[in-house]
Protein backbone atom coordinates (compact mmCIF):
# COMPACT_ATOMS: atom_id res chain seq x y z
CA UNK A 1 0.00 0.00 0.00
CA UNK A 2 2.02 3.56 -0.86
CA UNK A 3 -0.94 5.19 0.06
CA UNK A 4 1.15 6.19 3.45
CA UNK A 5 4.07 7.13 1.34
CA UNK A 6 1.89 9.12 -1.07
CA UNK A 7 -0.51 10.98 1.76
CA UNK A 8 3.37 11.45 3.23
CA UNK A 9 4.68 13.34 0.31
CA UNK A 10 1.26 15.51 0.70
CA UNK A 11 1.72 16.27 3.92
CA UNK A 12 5.48 17.61 3.74
CA UNK A 13 4.64 19.77 0.69
CA UNK A 14 1.76 21.54 2.79
CA UNK A 15 4.40 22.23 5.79
CA UNK A 16 6.56 23.46 3.23
CA UNK A 17 3.46 25.97 2.24
CA UNK A 18 2.55 26.80 5.78
CA UNK A 19 6.62 27.82 5.95
CA UNK A 20 6.30 30.04 2.86
CA UNK A 21 3.12 31.64 3.76
CA UNK A 22 4.02 32.33 7.25
CA UNK A 23 7.13 34.25 6.16
CA UNK A 24 5.28 35.99 4.03
CA UNK A 25 2.93 37.15 6.76
CA UNK A 26 6.21 37.84 9.12
CA UNK A 27 7.39 40.19 6.25
CA UNK A 28 4.10 42.04 5.57
CA UNK A 29 6.16 45.48 6.56
CA UNK A 30 9.41 45.10 5.25
CA UNK A 31 10.71 47.24 3.10
CA UNK A 32 11.60 45.80 -0.54
CA UNK A 33 9.74 42.40 0.64
CA UNK A 34 8.43 40.21 -2.52
CA UNK A 35 5.71 37.99 -1.86
CA UNK A 36 6.81 34.27 -2.56
CA UNK A 37 4.52 31.44 -3.83
CA UNK A 38 5.59 27.44 -3.27
CA UNK A 39 5.29 26.39 -6.35
CA UNK A 40 3.98 21.89 -6.29
CA UNK A 41 3.91 19.55 -8.91
CA UNK A 42 2.89 15.67 -9.06
CA UNK A 43 6.16 13.23 -8.53
CA UNK A 44 6.33 10.55 -11.56
CA UNK A 45 3.90 8.04 -12.27
CA UNK A 46 4.33 4.18 -11.79
CA UNK A 47 2.95 3.03 -15.37
CA UNK A 48 1.16 -0.47 -14.24
CA UNK A 49 0.14 -0.73 -17.12
CA UNK A 50 0.66 1.06 -20.44
CA UNK A 51 -1.86 2.91 -22.72
CA UNK A 52 -1.99 1.69 -26.12
CA UNK A 53 -0.18 -1.34 -25.67
CA UNK A 54 -1.72 -4.08 -27.67
CA UNK A 55 -4.30 -6.34 -26.33
CA UNK A 56 -5.22 -8.76 -29.21
CA UNK A 57 -4.04 -10.19 -32.03
CA UNK A 58 -6.57 -8.00 -34.15
CA UNK A 59 -4.48 -5.07 -32.81
CA UNK A 60 -6.73 -3.42 -30.81
CA UNK A 61 -5.18 -1.51 -28.31
CA UNK A 62 -5.70 -0.55 -24.42
CA UNK A 63 -7.66 2.67 -24.36
CA UNK A 64 -6.88 3.85 -20.84
CA UNK A 65 -3.45 2.97 -18.99
CA UNK A 66 -3.10 2.24 -15.77
CA UNK A 67 -1.26 5.04 -13.97
CA UNK A 68 -0.49 5.28 -9.83
CA UNK A 69 1.15 8.64 -9.21
CA UNK A 70 3.32 8.66 -6.28
CA UNK A 71 2.86 12.53 -4.67
CA UNK A 72 3.75 15.55 -5.02
CA UNK A 73 6.62 17.79 -4.36
CA UNK A 74 7.40 21.26 -4.21
CA UNK A 75 10.02 22.30 -7.41
CA UNK A 76 10.25 26.19 -6.28
CA UNK A 77 9.41 28.97 -4.74
CA UNK A 78 8.58 31.92 -7.14
CA UNK A 79 8.68 35.54 -6.03
CA UNK A 80 6.20 37.87 -7.04
CA UNK A 81 7.79 40.65 -8.72
CA UNK A 82 5.14 43.14 -8.50
CA UNK A 83 5.53 46.76 -7.58
CA UNK A 84 5.09 47.38 -3.82
CA UNK A 85 3.24 50.33 -2.55
CA UNK A 86 5.34 53.78 -1.82
CA UNK A 87 5.42 55.11 1.08
CA UNK A 88 6.49 59.03 2.00
CA UNK A 89 8.95 59.20 4.28
CA UNK A 90 10.66 62.17 3.73
CA UNK A 91 13.81 61.14 4.28
CA UNK A 92 16.56 62.29 2.17
CA UNK A 93 18.09 59.28 1.96
CA UNK A 94 15.25 56.88 1.28
CA UNK A 95 14.67 56.05 -2.38
CA UNK A 96 12.09 53.68 -3.70
CA UNK A 97 12.09 51.95 -7.36
CA UNK A 98 9.54 53.08 -9.19
CA UNK A 99 9.40 49.66 -11.98
CA UNK A 100 11.64 47.41 -12.44
CA UNK A 101 15.77 47.25 -10.87
CA UNK A 102 17.73 47.08 -8.07
CA UNK A 103 20.59 48.94 -6.11
CA UNK A 104 23.27 46.73 -6.25
CA UNK A 105 25.45 47.36 -3.16
CA UNK A 106 29.25 45.68 -2.20
CA UNK A 107 29.04 42.88 0.64
CA UNK A 108 32.12 42.77 2.75
CA UNK A 109 33.62 39.53 1.31
CA UNK A 110 33.74 41.64 -2.35
CA UNK A 111 30.97 39.88 -4.23
CA UNK A 112 27.99 41.83 -4.89
CA UNK A 113 24.72 41.45 -3.64
CA UNK A 114 20.72 43.32 -4.93
CA UNK A 115 18.12 45.03 -3.23
CA UNK A 116 14.99 46.97 -3.38
CA UNK A 117 15.22 48.17 -0.21
CA UNK A 118 16.78 51.83 -0.58
CA UNK A 119 17.01 53.05 2.87
CA UNK A 120 19.89 54.02 2.82
CA UNK A 121 22.36 56.28 5.06
CA UNK A 122 25.42 58.19 5.52
CA UNK A 123 28.72 56.14 6.55
CA UNK A 124 31.37 57.78 9.14
CA UNK A 125 33.49 58.87 6.10
CA UNK A 126 30.65 60.13 3.88
CA UNK A 127 29.55 57.01 2.03
CA UNK A 128 25.87 56.68 0.68
CA UNK A 129 25.14 52.80 2.02
CA UNK A 130 22.41 50.33 3.41
CA UNK A 131 21.05 49.45 6.92
CA UNK A 132 23.71 47.03 7.23
CA UNK A 133 26.62 49.29 6.43
CA UNK A 134 27.20 48.55 2.68
CA UNK A 135 28.28 50.52 -0.09
CA UNK A 136 25.97 51.23 -2.71
CA UNK A 137 27.64 50.59 -6.00
CA UNK A 138 28.93 52.53 -7.66
CA UNK A 139 29.79 54.32 -4.54
CA UNK A 140 28.91 57.66 -3.88
CA UNK A 141 30.93 59.87 -1.37
CA UNK A 142 29.29 63.49 -0.12
CA UNK A 143 31.54 66.80 0.46
CA UNK A 144 31.85 67.37 3.68
CA UNK A 145 29.99 70.50 4.91
CA UNK A 146 27.22 68.78 2.84
CA UNK A 147 23.81 70.60 3.50
CA UNK A 148 21.10 68.75 1.75
CA UNK A 149 20.85 66.31 -1.50
CA UNK A 150 18.88 65.72 -3.94
CA UNK A 151 18.71 62.82 -5.89
CA UNK A 152 16.46 62.69 -9.49
CA UNK A 153 14.50 60.16 -11.41
CA UNK A 154 17.63 59.52 -13.08
CA UNK A 155 19.36 58.72 -10.28
CA UNK A 156 21.53 62.28 -10.98
CA UNK A 157 22.54 62.90 -6.80
CA UNK A 158 23.55 66.78 -6.31
CA UNK A 159 24.69 68.04 -3.08
CA UNK A 160 24.01 71.18 -1.58
CA UNK A 161 27.60 72.35 0.20
CA UNK A 162 27.36 74.77 2.82
CA UNK A 163 25.86 78.04 2.01
CA UNK A 164 26.30 77.54 -1.72
CA UNK A 165 22.81 77.84 -3.05
CA UNK A 166 23.91 76.00 -6.17
CA UNK A 167 24.20 72.15 -5.69
CA UNK A 168 27.05 70.21 -6.96
CA UNK A 169 26.73 67.02 -8.82
CA UNK A 170 28.17 64.22 -7.06
CA UNK A 171 27.50 61.10 -8.82
CA UNK A 172 25.02 58.62 -10.73
CA UNK A 173 23.35 55.92 -9.20
CA UNK A 174 22.70 52.96 -11.66
CA UNK A 175 19.99 50.19 -11.49
CA UNK A 176 20.69 46.59 -12.38
CA UNK A 177 18.11 44.30 -13.76
CA UNK A 178 17.78 40.46 -14.34
CA UNK A 179 16.49 38.36 -17.35
CA UNK A 180 14.90 36.09 -14.47
CA UNK A 181 14.38 38.11 -11.77
CA UNK A 182 12.58 34.85 -9.85
CA UNK A 183 16.21 33.05 -10.68
CA UNK A 184 17.98 35.61 -7.63
CA UNK A 185 18.92 33.93 -4.42
CA UNK A 186 17.50 35.39 -1.36
CA UNK A 187 20.38 36.43 1.53
CA UNK A 188 18.52 37.96 4.00
CA UNK A 189 18.83 41.09 4.82
CA UNK A 190 16.29 42.26 2.29
CA UNK A 191 19.55 41.11 -0.14
CA UNK A 192 19.54 39.23 -3.30
CA UNK A 193 22.04 37.43 -5.42
CA UNK A 194 22.44 36.82 -9.16
CA UNK A 195 22.71 33.02 -9.69
CA UNK A 196 22.99 31.01 -13.11
CA UNK A 197 19.49 30.99 -13.32
CA UNK A 198 19.04 34.59 -12.70
CA UNK A 199 21.54 35.54 -15.34
CA UNK A 200 24.09 38.22 -14.80
CA UNK A 201 23.27 41.80 -13.69
CA UNK A 202 22.47 44.42 -16.78
CA UNK A 203 23.60 47.45 -15.94
CA UNK A 204 21.19 50.28 -16.66
CA UNK A 205 20.60 53.88 -15.63
CA UNK A 206 17.65 54.50 -14.08
CA UNK A 207 14.30 56.01 -16.89
CA UNK A 208 16.35 53.98 -19.57
CA UNK A 209 13.22 51.77 -21.38
CA UNK A 210 12.28 48.73 -19.17
CA UNK A 211 13.60 50.11 -16.14
CA UNK A 212 12.19 51.70 -13.23
CA UNK A 213 12.71 55.37 -11.75
CA UNK A 214 14.09 56.54 -8.26
CA UNK A 215 11.73 58.43 -5.96
CA UNK A 216 13.64 60.19 -3.15
CA UNK A 217 11.96 60.32 0.18
CA UNK A 218 10.01 57.15 -0.45
CA UNK A 219 10.09 53.67 0.37
CA UNK A 220 8.88 50.86 -1.36
CA UNK A 221 6.76 48.34 0.99
CA UNK A 222 6.61 44.60 0.78
CA UNK A 223 4.17 43.61 -2.25
CA UNK A 224 2.48 40.71 0.43
CA UNK A 225 -1.61 40.72 0.37
CA UNK A 226 -2.39 39.46 3.52
CA UNK A 227 -6.17 38.44 3.12
CA UNK A 228 -4.55 36.63 0.29
CA UNK A 229 -2.20 35.17 2.91
CA UNK A 230 -4.32 34.00 5.19
CA UNK A 231 -6.87 32.39 3.01
CA UNK A 232 -3.54 30.47 1.36
CA UNK A 233 -3.26 29.26 4.98
CA UNK A 234 -6.52 28.40 5.94
CA UNK A 235 -6.26 26.63 2.06
CA UNK A 236 -2.87 24.84 3.37
CA UNK A 237 -4.66 23.48 6.62
CA UNK A 238 -7.74 22.05 4.96
CA UNK A 239 -4.88 20.49 2.66
CA UNK A 240 -2.96 19.26 5.48
CA UNK A 241 -5.98 17.33 6.97
CA UNK A 242 -7.13 15.59 3.78
CA UNK A 243 -3.66 13.92 3.87
CA UNK A 244 -3.68 13.07 7.06
CA UNK A 245 -7.17 11.62 6.62
CA UNK A 246 -5.88 9.74 3.73
CA UNK A 247 -2.64 8.16 6.31
CA UNK A 248 -5.57 7.52 8.88
CA UNK A 249 -7.86 5.52 5.90
CA UNK A 250 -4.66 3.37 5.22
CA UNK A 251 -3.70 2.74 8.49
CA UNK A 252 -7.14 1.59 9.22
CA UNK A 253 -7.53 -0.73 6.22
CA UNK A 254 -4.38 -2.50 7.38
CA UNK A 255 -5.13 -2.64 10.52
CA UNK A 256 -8.47 -4.47 9.24
CA UNK A 257 -6.81 -6.73 7.32
CA UNK A 258 -4.94 -7.63 10.05
CA UNK A 259 -7.60 -8.59 12.01
CA UNK A 260 -9.62 -11.07 9.23
CA UNK A 261 -7.75 -13.96 10.60
CA UNK B 1 -12.74 -25.48 -5.52
CA UNK B 2 -14.48 -22.26 -4.12
CA UNK B 3 -13.85 -19.07 -5.30
CA UNK B 4 -15.63 -16.55 -2.95
CA UNK B 5 -12.01 -15.85 -1.19
CA UNK B 6 -10.52 -14.95 -4.38
CA UNK B 7 -13.08 -12.60 -5.33
CA UNK B 8 -12.80 -10.86 -2.32
CA UNK B 9 -8.90 -10.54 -2.73
CA UNK B 10 -9.50 -9.35 -6.08
CA UNK B 11 -11.67 -6.44 -4.59
CA UNK B 12 -8.74 -5.98 -2.06
CA UNK B 13 -5.67 -5.55 -4.29
CA UNK B 14 -8.23 -3.19 -6.32
CA UNK B 15 -9.08 -1.09 -3.58
CA UNK B 16 -5.90 -0.52 -2.46
CA UNK B 17 -4.39 0.68 -6.00
CA UNK B 18 -7.50 2.95 -5.85
CA UNK B 19 -6.58 4.08 -2.24
CA UNK B 20 -3.42 5.15 -3.99
CA UNK B 21 -4.58 7.02 -7.14
CA UNK B 22 -6.76 8.45 -4.22
CA UNK B 23 -3.99 9.62 -1.85
CA UNK B 24 -1.93 10.85 -4.64
CA UNK B 25 -5.45 12.91 -5.88
CA UNK B 26 -4.93 14.66 -2.01
CA UNK B 27 -1.25 15.46 -2.50
CA UNK B 28 -1.52 17.22 -5.21
CA UNK B 29 -4.66 19.27 -4.07
CA UNK B 30 -1.77 22.35 -4.59
CA UNK B 31 -0.51 21.62 -7.81
CA UNK B 32 -0.35 23.69 -10.30
CA UNK B 33 -2.76 22.13 -13.66
CA UNK B 34 -3.01 19.08 -11.86
CA UNK B 35 -5.52 16.67 -13.25
CA UNK B 36 -7.13 14.09 -10.74
CA UNK B 37 -6.96 10.64 -11.51
CA UNK B 38 -9.49 7.70 -11.37
CA UNK B 39 -9.40 4.77 -11.23
CA UNK B 40 -11.67 2.17 -13.66
CA UNK B 41 -13.17 -0.92 -12.40
CA UNK B 42 -14.58 -4.10 -14.80
CA UNK B 43 -15.32 -7.07 -13.62
CA UNK B 44 -13.54 -9.90 -15.35
CA UNK B 45 -16.07 -12.97 -15.91
CA UNK B 46 -14.20 -16.57 -15.37
CA UNK B 47 -16.34 -19.49 -16.78
CA UNK B 48 -16.27 -22.27 -14.67
CA UNK B 49 -16.59 -25.92 -16.58
CA UNK B 50 -17.87 -27.86 -13.95
CA UNK B 51 -20.56 -25.59 -12.85
CA UNK B 52 -23.96 -25.92 -13.77
CA UNK B 53 -24.63 -23.63 -17.48
CA UNK B 54 -25.52 -20.09 -15.90
CA UNK B 55 -23.08 -20.05 -13.42
CA UNK B 56 -19.78 -18.27 -13.35
CA UNK B 57 -17.64 -16.34 -11.34
CA UNK B 58 -16.56 -12.58 -11.70
CA UNK B 59 -14.03 -11.29 -10.51
CA UNK B 60 -13.10 -7.66 -10.33
CA UNK B 61 -10.14 -6.16 -11.79
CA UNK B 62 -8.27 -2.53 -12.12
CA UNK B 63 -8.67 -1.83 -15.75
CA UNK B 64 -6.96 1.25 -16.23
CA UNK B 65 -7.40 4.53 -14.61
CA UNK B 66 -8.57 8.10 -16.60
CA UNK B 67 -7.93 11.76 -16.42
CA UNK B 68 -10.66 13.96 -14.62
CA UNK B 69 -10.44 16.60 -17.30
CA UNK B 70 -12.53 19.07 -15.63
CA UNK B 71 -10.91 22.75 -15.37
CA UNK B 72 -9.48 23.47 -11.88
CA UNK B 73 -9.90 26.71 -10.03
CA UNK B 74 -8.27 29.82 -11.64
CA UNK B 75 -6.02 31.77 -8.89
CA UNK B 76 -4.79 35.10 -9.24
CA UNK B 77 -1.30 35.78 -9.09
CA UNK B 78 -0.33 38.77 -10.44
CA UNK B 79 2.81 37.04 -11.86
CA UNK B 80 2.95 39.10 -15.84
CA UNK B 81 4.01 35.54 -16.94
CA UNK B 82 1.71 33.30 -15.20
CA UNK B 83 -1.15 31.82 -17.63
CA UNK B 84 -4.26 29.98 -17.10
CA UNK B 85 -5.43 28.49 -19.86
CA UNK B 86 -10.03 28.56 -19.93
CA UNK B 87 -11.25 26.29 -22.09
CA UNK B 88 -10.18 22.67 -23.68
CA UNK B 89 -6.82 23.76 -24.88
CA UNK B 90 -3.31 22.47 -23.48
CA UNK B 91 0.28 24.05 -23.36
CA UNK B 92 2.89 21.87 -24.54
CA UNK B 93 6.38 21.61 -23.82
CA UNK B 94 9.81 20.11 -24.56
CA UNK B 95 11.24 18.57 -21.56
CA UNK B 96 15.47 18.32 -20.95
CA UNK B 97 15.55 15.60 -22.41
CA UNK B 98 14.03 17.00 -25.97
CA UNK B 99 10.58 14.78 -25.13
CA UNK B 100 7.30 16.65 -26.33
CA UNK B 101 4.90 16.61 -23.53
CA UNK B 102 1.33 18.36 -23.07
CA UNK B 103 0.51 20.26 -19.69
CA UNK B 104 -1.40 23.11 -18.38
CA UNK B 105 0.75 23.92 -15.97
CA UNK B 106 1.07 27.93 -16.63
CA UNK B 107 3.84 28.64 -14.08
CA UNK B 108 6.37 30.39 -16.14
CA UNK B 109 9.42 32.77 -15.74
CA UNK B 110 12.57 33.51 -18.05
CA UNK B 111 15.58 31.50 -18.69
CA UNK B 112 18.77 33.65 -18.06
CA UNK B 113 18.53 33.46 -22.70
CA UNK B 114 15.27 34.51 -22.58
CA UNK B 115 13.27 31.45 -23.11
CA UNK B 116 10.08 30.74 -21.51
CA UNK B 117 10.14 28.02 -19.15
CA UNK B 118 8.41 26.26 -16.75
CA UNK B 119 9.30 26.71 -12.79
CA UNK B 120 11.03 23.25 -13.40
CA UNK B 121 12.80 23.64 -16.25
CA UNK B 122 10.61 22.32 -19.11
CA UNK B 123 10.96 24.89 -22.23
CA UNK B 124 7.13 26.43 -23.34
CA UNK B 125 6.64 25.93 -27.13
CA UNK B 126 5.11 28.61 -29.52
CA UNK B 127 2.02 28.71 -32.04
CA UNK B 128 4.70 27.38 -34.25
CA UNK B 129 5.80 24.56 -31.98
CA UNK B 130 9.36 26.05 -31.42
CA UNK B 131 10.32 26.95 -28.00
CA UNK B 132 9.35 30.07 -27.05
CA UNK B 133 11.21 33.25 -25.94
CA UNK B 134 10.97 36.77 -24.95
CA UNK B 135 13.21 39.52 -25.53
CA UNK B 136 14.85 40.06 -21.72
CA UNK B 137 14.30 43.68 -21.10
CA UNK B 138 10.76 43.55 -21.96
CA UNK B 139 9.78 40.46 -20.10
CA UNK B 140 8.50 42.06 -16.98
CA UNK B 141 6.03 44.71 -18.80
CA UNK B 142 3.95 42.22 -21.57
CA UNK B 143 0.80 41.59 -21.90
CA UNK B 144 -0.59 38.57 -22.97
CA UNK B 145 -4.05 38.55 -25.06
CA UNK B 146 -6.97 36.21 -24.79
CA UNK B 147 -5.48 34.31 -28.29
CA UNK B 148 -2.05 34.18 -26.54
CA UNK B 149 -0.82 36.75 -28.35
CA UNK B 150 2.22 38.37 -26.29
CA UNK B 151 3.10 41.91 -26.79
CA UNK B 152 4.64 44.89 -25.19
CA UNK B 153 3.92 48.38 -25.31
CA UNK B 154 7.18 49.30 -26.69
CA UNK B 155 8.15 46.35 -28.82
CA UNK B 156 5.08 45.12 -30.45
CA UNK B 157 4.41 41.61 -30.69
CA UNK B 158 6.64 39.37 -29.55
CA UNK B 159 5.63 36.15 -29.99
CA UNK B 160 2.45 33.53 -29.26
CA UNK B 161 2.12 31.01 -26.67
CA UNK B 162 0.88 28.09 -28.19
CA UNK B 163 -2.58 26.39 -27.42
CA UNK B 164 -2.87 23.25 -28.37
CA UNK B 165 -5.79 20.43 -28.96
CA UNK B 166 -5.01 17.08 -26.68
CA UNK B 167 -5.58 14.39 -29.96
CA UNK B 168 -6.48 11.83 -27.97
CA UNK B 169 -6.32 12.29 -23.77
CA UNK B 170 -6.55 9.12 -22.52
CA UNK B 171 -3.94 7.68 -24.21
CA UNK B 172 -1.44 9.79 -23.21
CA UNK B 173 1.17 8.44 -19.92
CA UNK B 174 1.59 10.44 -16.80
CA UNK B 175 5.50 11.85 -16.21
CA UNK B 176 5.27 13.74 -13.34
CA UNK B 177 5.73 17.39 -13.30
CA UNK B 178 2.22 17.96 -14.75
CA UNK B 179 3.19 16.44 -18.10
CA UNK B 180 1.52 14.25 -20.43
CA UNK B 181 3.62 12.21 -22.94
CA UNK B 182 3.48 9.96 -25.20
CA UNK B 183 5.35 6.77 -25.73
CA UNK B 184 8.01 7.45 -28.35
CA UNK B 185 8.01 11.33 -26.62
CA UNK B 186 6.92 12.95 -30.07
CA UNK B 187 3.42 15.00 -29.70
CA UNK B 188 1.37 16.07 -32.94
CA UNK B 189 0.72 19.78 -32.59
CA UNK B 190 -2.79 20.46 -33.97
CA UNK B 191 -3.90 23.97 -32.95
CA UNK B 192 -6.62 24.32 -30.42
CA UNK B 193 -9.87 25.38 -32.15
CA UNK B 194 -12.19 25.50 -29.57
CA UNK B 195 -11.51 29.07 -28.37
CA UNK B 196 -9.62 28.71 -25.60
CA UNK B 197 -9.03 31.61 -23.38
CA UNK B 198 -5.18 32.75 -21.64
CA UNK B 199 -5.71 34.09 -18.82
CA UNK B 200 -2.59 36.81 -17.76
CA UNK B 201 -1.64 36.93 -14.33
CA UNK B 202 -3.71 33.64 -13.20
CA UNK B 203 -3.11 30.12 -12.84
CA UNK B 204 -5.38 26.78 -13.21
CA UNK B 205 -4.78 25.44 -9.82
CA UNK B 206 -5.89 21.50 -8.74
CA UNK B 207 -9.14 20.49 -10.18
CA UNK B 208 -8.83 18.07 -7.12
CA UNK B 209 -12.08 18.40 -5.69
CA UNK B 210 -12.06 17.97 -1.57
CA UNK B 211 -15.12 16.62 -0.54
CA UNK B 212 -15.21 13.90 -3.40
CA UNK B 213 -11.82 12.55 -2.53
CA UNK B 214 -12.46 12.50 1.23
CA UNK B 215 -15.69 11.19 0.40
CA UNK B 216 -14.40 8.80 -2.22
CA UNK B 217 -11.56 7.33 0.88
CA UNK B 218 -14.54 6.51 3.43
CA UNK B 219 -16.14 4.58 -0.27
CA UNK B 220 -12.63 2.73 -0.31
CA UNK B 221 -12.56 2.05 3.64
CA UNK B 222 -16.19 0.87 3.37
CA UNK B 223 -15.70 -1.43 0.98
CA UNK B 224 -12.73 -3.05 1.90
CA UNK B 225 -14.43 -3.84 4.94
CA UNK B 226 -17.07 -5.48 3.32
CA UNK B 227 -14.56 -7.54 1.24
CA UNK B 228 -12.37 -8.54 4.46
CA UNK B 229 -15.98 -9.49 6.03
CA UNK B 230 -16.61 -11.61 2.89
CA UNK B 231 -13.43 -13.42 3.57
CA UNK B 232 -13.40 -14.16 7.12
CA UNK B 233 -17.02 -15.56 6.91
CA UNK B 234 -15.90 -17.90 4.35
CA UNK B 235 -12.86 -18.40 6.55
CA UNK B 236 -15.44 -19.35 9.42
CA UNK B 237 -17.50 -21.80 7.19
CA UNK B 238 -14.61 -23.36 6.15
CA UNK B 239 -13.57 -24.16 9.88
CA UNK B 240 -17.08 -24.81 10.59
CA UNK B 241 -16.74 -27.56 7.61
CA UNK B 242 -13.43 -28.38 8.30
CA UNK B 243 -14.76 -29.08 12.15
CA UNK B 244 -17.55 -31.31 10.90
CA UNK B 245 -16.37 -33.51 8.68
CA UNK B 246 -13.80 -34.23 11.02
CA UNK B 247 -16.36 -35.29 13.75
CA UNK B 248 -18.36 -37.62 11.15
CA UNK B 249 -15.12 -39.69 10.55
Amino acid sequence: MKALGIAATGMMAQQTNVDVISNNIANANTTGFKTARASFTDLIYENLSREGAVTAEEGNTRPVGLDVGLGVQAVGTVRLNTQGGLTQTQNQFDLAIDGRGYFAVNLPDGDQAFTRDGSFRLSAEGQIVNGNGYEIDPGIVLPDNTTKIEIGDTGIVSAYVAEDPVPVEIGQLTLATFVNDAGMRPLGDNLLQATVASGDAIPSLPGDEGVGILRQGYLESSNVDIVRQITDLIQAQRAYEMNSKAISTADEMMSAANQIK
Amino acid sequence: MDNSTYVALSQLTALERQLDVTANNIANANSTGFKAERVLFESYLQSDDSASAGESTNYLIDRGSYLDSRSGVVIQTGNPLDMALSGAGWFAYQLQDGQQAFGRDGNFVLDPQGRVVTTAGAQVLDAGGAPLALPPALAGSVAISGDGVISSEVGGVLGQVGIFALPDRQSLGRAGGGMFVTEDGRIDLQADETGTKVIQGALEGSNVQAVSEVTRLIDIQQAYQHALNLISSEDDLKKEMLSRVGRST
